[in-house]
C-alpha cells in the first residue's frame, strides 16, 4: 500500500536526476522531457516493493532506461515512426550542439584561450564517444559522466555486475584507442607542457 | 604480471577495487613498462576528461507541474477509456463519424493483422474518436501505442502525437475514446498498435478533412 505523497516525494527528489539521465541518453531536451514525463505519468505506485524504495534512484533509472531502450531508441530508428512523427534529427543536433558548446565547469574562471582549447577537447571527446556502441556509450555516460555506481547500474541496466565491469572496461579501452589514434592525449600533454613552461 | 594482465586490471585500480598484493604487482610492472605506464596515464586522463564534461541541462522548471497535471489526466482518461460490454451507447453519442475497428476475435493466429478504416474530422473542433476492440479473452500486460497525424494532436496530453501505455483488455467489447482536435490540414493516418506477447494487431485510420467548423 502506498502513501498518497509517495509519488510526490519520488517526483521532487528524482526529477532532475532523471532528466539529466534522459538527456544523456537522448541528447534532446524535448525528447528527454517526454521520456521522463511518460515514465512518471505511467509510474505504477500500487506495486511498489521495499526493494524499489531502498534505492529509488536506481529503480526509477531502470524504468527510464528500459523505456528508452525498448521504445525510444527502437522507435527513433523505425522508418514508420520517423515517417509519422517527422524527422527529429535537426532538433536533436541543435540541442546536442548547444550542449557541446557549454563550458566545462572547471573552466569557469579560465581565460578565453583555455576555454577555446577545452571546448575543442570536449568536442573531440564527445565525437569519439559517438563511435562507441550504444551499450558502451550508455555505460560510460552513466558511470563515468553521471556518476552512477556499478551496483546502481546493475539495477538500472539489469545486467550482472561482472558483465557490467567487463563492458565498462571494453568501453573505456575502445574510447582510449579511438582517442589515441587521433593523438588526443599527445595534444593534451603538449598543452600541459606549454602551460608549465610559460 | 604482464602487459595484458595489467591492462585488464587497470579499471579495477581506478575503481579502488584492487587488493594490496595486486596493486604492488601492478606498480612493479609499471616501473619497468613505459607502454603500460602511458596506458594508465591516458586512462586516468580520459576519466578526468569525462568527469569534466559539462553537466546536462536542467529540466524545465514547469516539468514537475506538467507531470502532476498529466498524471491526473492520464488516470481519469484511462479510467474512462475502457468499459466492457457497454460500448455501443457511448459510441452512438459520439460527435465524430464513428469507426469501429473490430473483427470477431482480436487475437488471431496471425502474427500481425491490420485493419483499415476511414473517418472524417472537422477542422478546429475537438472530436472523440471511439475505437471498439473485441477481445476473445481477458488479457493482461497488453501494450497499446497510438500515433496520430501531425495535424491531429491528442487532447489532454500536452497535444502530443504519441501515447504508449500498458494495460489490460476485458473479455468482449472494450471501448477506447480518444480526444483529438483537427488543426492545419486535419488529415492523415492514425496508427494504433496493440501488442500482447508475440501477437500484434495494427489499426490504421485514415482521417480526412471535412473543412472548418462554423460555430
Amino acid at each position: 500500500m502506498t502513501k498518497p505523497n509517495e509519488f510526490e516525494a519520488l517526483l521532487t527528489s528524482h526529477l532532475n536526476d532523471l532528466y539529466r539521465f534522459a538527456f544523456r541518453l537522448t541528447r534532446h531536451k524535448e525528447t528527454a522531457e517526454d521520456l521522463v514525463q511518460d515514465m512518471f505519468v505511467s509510474l505504477d505506485m500500487k506495486n511498489l516493493s521495499p526493494d524499489h524504495l531502498r534505492n529509488p534512484r536506481a529503480w526509477l533509472g531502470k524504468i527510464l532506461y528500459c523505456r528508452f531502450v525498448e521504445h525510444w531508441r527502437r522507435e527513433n530508428r523505425s522508418p514508420l515512426s520517423m515517417a509519422e512523427t517527422g524527422s527529429v534529427s535537426s532538433t536533436d543536433a541543435d540541442d546536442w550542439q548547444e550542449y557541446q558548446s557549454l563550458d566545462a565547469p572547471h573552466a569557469a574562471h579560465a581565460n578565453p584561450e583555455t576555454l577555446a582549447i577545452a571546448a575543442a577537447e570536449q568536442t573531440r571527446l564527445l565525437a569519439a564517444m559517438d563511435q562507441l556502441s550504444d551499450e558502451q556509450r550508455d555505460i560510460i555516460v552513466l558511470h563515468d559522466v553521471e556518476g552512477y555506481s556499478l551496483p546502481e547500474l546493475q539495477i538500472v541496466m539489469e545486467v550482472p555486475l561482472g558483465t557490467l565491469k567487463s563492458r565498462l572496461h571494453r568501453a573505456r579501452n575502445k574510447l582510449q584507442l579511438i582517442l589515441e589514434a587521433s593523438n588526443f592525449f599527445e595534444y593534451d600533454a603538449n598543452r600541459q607542457y606549454a602551460r608549465a613552461v610559460k | 604480471m604482464n602487459c595484458q594482465q595489467f591492462q585488464l586490471n587497470c579499471s579495477n585500480i581506478l575503481e579502488g577495487e584492487s587488493d594490496a598484493g595486486r596493486e604492488y604487482a601492478l606498480l612493479q610492472h609499471l616501473k619497468q613498462c613505459p607502454a603500460c605506464s602511458q596506458h594508465l596515464q591516458h586512462h586516468m586522463q580520459l576519466r578526468r576528461m569525462l568527469r569534466r564534461l559539462p553537466p546536462a541541462p536542467q529540466a524545465n522548471p514547469d516539468l514537475a507541474q506538467r507531470i502532476r497535471n498529466q498524471r491526473r489526466q492520464h488516470k481519469s482518461l484511462l479510467s474512462g477509456w475502457w468499459s466492457s460490454n457497454t460500448a455501443s451507447g457511448a459510441m452512438l453519442a459520439a460527435s465524430l463519424v464513428l469507426f469501429a475497428a473490430s473483427n470477431s476475435f482480436l487475437w488471431s493466429t496471425d502474427q500481425q493483422a491490420v485493419n483499415k478504416a476511414i473517418i472524417t474530422a472537422t477542422l478546429d473542433r475537438q472530436h472523440q474518436l471511439n475505437l471498439v476492440l473485441h477481445s476473445a479473452a481477458e488479457l493482461d500486460h497488453v501494450s497499446f501505442s497510438i500515433v496520430t497525424p501531425q495535424d491531429l494532436p491528442i487532447q489532454g496530453s500536452n497535444s502530443k502525437h504519441h501515447l504508449q501505455w500498458t494495460g489490460q483488455l476485458k473479455k468482449g467489447k472494450n471501448l477506447m475514446s480518444l480526444p483529438i482536435a483537427a488543426t492545419g490540414s486535419g488529415s492523415g493516418k492514425l496508427i494504433m498498435e496493440i501488442k500482447h506477447g508475440n501477437d500484434i494487431k495494427q489499426f490504421i485510420v485514415q482521417i480526412d478533412n471535412k473543412g472548418r467548423h462554423n460555430a
